[in-house]
């Protein structure tokens, strides 16, 4: 079944490319204002490059999410799953895992031009910053999926959604910016493996608990 | 079949059902009546598990509903007032869907001869965005007659029909009804409820009167 619903949600986005569009889009604006704007040397960039790389992306990762639960409401498409006879907690699973797979491909499109248009060296260990990077987009895809799941039955969920996910997801973004930075200048392992730790935490409690509550708070 | 016990709802503290209860035997077509927001639709996505309800207990095939399995809602099929079914996809993949993830997956060729039966042929490869209310209504009928079901929960089925439509809803559920099955149906319309009920729920003021 989870396979099924991970194909329906692949399946929808290929067919509209919504998701992955508008979080495009919306990246990109912000990597050239970021570019545009700041006037300063190339050492205050690469100081500051992880922080503005991690909220550029918890502000793409909210547009993406907000997307994916959306069209769950029109023709109340979303009564389908949960009246189906199948463990909701899939459909958290499901969410959670295609909207890593939409932020990840979004940072793969960006990736390149973040560094290009910022002036700043690509990092000295590039798969130790590729792994560091899927495991920081599965915890922040993992909060968002949860808040969205309880956000999108709200009157105001696309407000609600950004005032409830950025205080849970503010200590992934810290440690997403110190371990990135740390990666960025080659400190060693020992130096951020507390805020990987942070990371992983926050991967197995968010996931426990969206699988385990989905199924209530799918509930009108 | 269906046990509903003491059922309450309230939205802001405007209580719509109060305590309901009632039975549906097998092979039973019981009518919910009732005015605009008398809690009918509110009753039907109850007992569906779409809303959680305030307090009560359901059972069906003697299964507890509300806390049980997933797979005590198998049997159970709620067809309601949308279409259910997501707009960028087309007729066929949607009813693909909907029975895949009912655990009843159905040959593309009897989607086709039940969308053929119900007029959708020349659209079913459309996305139903471009689909009007009385084509969503046919879908939903389709999606009825493929899907495995011993108690269908129907709301107002023949809303948004044309004459030829409405012929079609009322074959499809006097068909359902001559095979055993269990109904319930949200209708508006008297005479219609006598003509397919064996029993008229009527909710007003949030109790079964």
């Amino acid at each position: 079944m989870f396979f099924t619903l991970l194909k329906k949600e692949l399946f929808v986005e290929f067919r509209s490319r919504e998701v992955t569009l508008s979080m495009l889009v919306f990246g990109l604006s912000i990597i050239l204002t970021f570019a545009l704007s700041s006037n300063v040397s190339p050492t205050i960039i690469a100081n500051y490059a992880p922080g503005m790389f991690w909220i550029m992306v918890l502000f793409v990762a909210v547009i993406g999410v907000h997307r994916t639960f959306s069209y769950e409401k029109e023709f109340d498409a979303f009564s389908m799953l949960i009246s189906a006879p199948i463990d909701r907690g899939f459909i958290f699973l499901t969410k959670w895992m295609s909207g890593f797979i939409f932020l990840t491909i979004m940072e793969a499109l960006i990736l390149i031009p973040f560094f290009k248009f910022l002036m700043i060296d690509f990092p000295l260990q590039p798969w130790i910053a590729i792994g560091t990077t899927l495991l920081i987009n599965c915890a922040i895809m993992a909060i968002a999926s949860l808040v969205s799941g309880i956000a999108m039955r709200a009157r105001l969920s696309e407000v609600l959604l950004p005032i409830l996910l950025f205080p849970l997801v503010s200590p992934v973004i810290i440690a997403a910016t110190k371990i990135s930075g740390s990666i960025m200048v080659g400190d060693p392992y020992s130096f951020w493996k507390i805020w990987l730790l942070i990371i992983l935490t926050v991967i197995v409690i968010f996931g426990l608990v969206g699988y385990t509550l989905f199924d209530f708070i799918t509930e009108e | 079949m269906l046990s509903v016990s003491n059922i309450s709802k309230s939205f802001d503290h405007r209580t719509v059902l109060n305590n309901i209860t009632f039975h549906v035997e097998v092979g039973e077509t019981v009518i919910i009546m009732g005015k605009n927001g008398a809690g009918k639709s509110t009753l039907l996505r109850i007992i569906a598990r779409i809303m959680a309800c305030d307090k009560g207990e359901i059972l069906f095939q003697n299964n507890d509903l509300l806390n049980g399995s997933p797979l005590v809602r198998q049997k159970l099929l709620y067809v309601g007032h949308a279409s259910a079914m997501y707009t960028i996809l087309s007729a066929i993949e949607n009813l693909q869907l909907a029975l895949t993830l009912r655990g009843t997956p159905v040959e593309i060729s009897r989607i086709q001869d039940q969308l053929n039966y119900y007029g959708l042929t020349n659209q079913s490869n459309d996305p139903i965005s471009i689909y009007s209310q009385g084509m969503l209504q046919r879908l939903k009928l389709a999606y009825a007659s493929l899907a495995s079901w011993n108690l269908l929960l129907i709301d107002e089925p023949f809303s948004g029909l044309d004459t030829e439509g409405i012929a079609l809803v009322n074959k499809s559920l006097h068909r359902w009804k001559k095979l055993g099955k269990s109904m319930m149906i949200v209708l508006h319309n008297q005479s219609r409820a006598e003509e397919l009920g064996d029993r008229i729920l009527r909710i007003k003021k949030g109790l079964i009167a």
